[in-house]
């Protein structure tokens, strides 16, 4: 009853009686299988990342029984009880308190998991809850948001470092993460890395540099995480509002990477991908002059990989009239060199295929609109 | 005491069971000896955990708070010390299979835009077997 009203109120708010009726019937329809899919989907994507991280199989299981409850109503699988693996129940609760604290304080949020002891959380488990409720300076240390601290919680006889193939894959898990976003840039990061790999290749890049290449293509598009479905997915072209969120996703994608002491050199040029020779680009309009190698080389297999693959509202491209749309763009947004080696890429590397994913809706006047696209 | 750089190895069960390739992870001394040049692959995570708050629609924080709190609770209930490095990483990473729960439910249901009331109902909004408004107690 709960949800029928949840979706009752909220279906297509504002349209007419007709279209709200249409939409509930719509959303019933899928019932509880729909979302017992969605949860499904996400909890073994989920484990199977964290399978890629090199994560121990105890974390892929915790991952993957994230949203199942003590009482055995949860998603997907309806575990129940001893059958939930602890660290599952744990993450549970955990992260349910934390939302609740975060958005009301600790009392609210020490309350939600009161009232759901035995239904969502194992009683124990809340029970302990209580004795940390009570250290005030626990939640307000918390509260301040120092991932400082992470350091002096991680077992100190397990701690577990990464080498460079180590980071590599670790942004290759990412870029999967980044692609599963949305079906319309399905495997967009992976075939950005590919592509620029390829002209680095062509352009005489040394194999650090390669390495950092492939790294910041694999993670160029991190800020797009931030970006609504509502916007990516759209089948239309976007309002001035939506473009405005879409532009700032290069802004996000350098204030991940730059937190990152192994990912920082890569931040300006991950999220310099939308930026233009004439300066006319974003996020931060640069000029010439402040675009080097890497990021040009990065802006043109973006540009290309986005015009190849299929979005909303239009089917990819063929090769000649990607080459003939960036042509047009070579001295003004684009690398001369670095268009002449995307040409030798594409010409002599059937390998590199767009996706072939149906549009869901062709939009002619927005063929060209790459900024979109990418 | 601290162990030293105990490698483990592509017989892993856990890369057996997985299917995917081995990451040569090491596990080393906290104080850094043995130390091969690596980053501490929780840092990077927790950084990197950051973008998985954007989809999620949480506050900046909220994997790496999550992780505090759920430290602490395996704290309280004794968690055997060599459990903790998995749970330790599994609250950190919990949302690698991210979707974006309020997209996809406000796409179903054509909500333009989020209305601030939701917010804390946004959260597990799917997990919470679908649309099923959390009720604040």
């Amino acid at each position: 009853m709960q949800s029928f009203r949840y979706v009752v109120r909220n279906a297509a708010p504002g349209a007419a009686l007709l279209q709200r009726v249409w939409r509930v019937l719509a959303v019933l329809s899928h019932g509880p299988e729909g979302a017992r899919s969605v949860v499904r989907t996400r909890c073994e994507r989920g484990a199977d990342i964290a399978r890629q991280l090199g994560l121990s199989e105890a974390t892929a299981s915790a991952i993957r029984a994230l949203d199942e409850h003590w009482d055995g109503h949860g998603q997907p699988y309806g575990l129940k009880g001893d059958a939930i693996p602890l660290h599952a129940r744990i993450l549970g609760l955990a992260q349910t308190v934390e939302v609740f604290f975060t958005e009301f304080g600790v009392l609210t949020a020490y309350d939600m998991a009161v009232a759901r002891r035995g239904t969502w959380f194992e009683p124990t488990l809340v029970d302990a809850l209580l004795s940390i409720c009570e250290d005030a300076s626990f939640w307000r240390e918390l509260g301040s948001g120092d991932a400082v601290k992470l350091q002096l919680v991680e077992p100190a006889d397990r701690v577990m470092f990464a080498d460079e193939g180590e980071l590599d894959q670790i942004a290759e898990a990412f870029a999967r993460v980044i692609d599963a976003k949305s079906p319309w840039t399905y495997r967009h990061s992976h075939g950005v890395a590919e592509m620029a790999v390829a002209i680095g290749r062509l352009l005489g890049l040394s194999a650090v540099e390669l390495r950092a290449l492939q790294r910041a293509a694999l993670l160029h598009d991190l800020g797009k995480l931030s970006v609504s479905n509502l916007i990516l997915d759209k089948p239309d072209k976007l309002t001035d509002a939506e473009f405005a969120v879409m532009r700032r996703h290069p802004e996000h994608t350098f204030a991940i990477l730059n937190r990152l002491s192994c990912f920082r050199g890569l931040a300006e040029d991950a999220s310099a991908h939308h930026e233009r020779l004439d300066g006319r680009g974003y996020h931060q309009g640069r000029q010439a002059n402040q675009l080097n190698r890497r990021a040009r080389i990065l802006s043109v297999a973006d540009i290309c990989d986005a015009l190849r693959g299929s979005r909303p509202y239009r089917p990819g491209l063929p090769t000649e009239r990607v080459l003939e749309i960036m042509d047009r763009q070579v001295g003004t947004a684009l690398d001369v060199e670095c268009v002449a080696a995307m040409r030798m890429v594409l010409t002599d590397c059937p390998t590199v295929d767009p996706i072939d994913i149906p549009a869901a809706r062709i939009v002619p006047t927005l063929v060209e609109d790459y900024q979109q696209a990418a | 005491m601290t162990s030293m750089s105990r490698t483990r190895t592509a017989s892993s069960s856990n890369a057996d069971a997985a299917g995917h390739p081995w990451l040569t992870t090491r596990y080393r001394a906290a104080d850094g000896r043995g130390s091969d040049n690596g980053v501490r692959l929780s840092q990077v995570l927790a950084g990197l955990s950051y973008a998985l708050d954007l989809t999620e629609g949480q506050r900046p924080g909220h994997s790496i708070r999550s992780c505090l709190i759920g430290m602490r609770i395996a704290e309280v209930i004794n968690l055997p010390r060599e459990e903790r490095s998995a749970l330790f990483y599994a609250l950190l990473m919990k949302d690698l299979g991210l979707l974006e729960q309020r997209g996809t439910i406000r796409s179903a249901l054509r909500v333009e835009r989020p209305r601030s009331k939701d917010k804390p109902q946004a959260h597990r909004l799917v997990a919470s077997v679908a649309i099923v408004p959390i009720r604040r107690s």
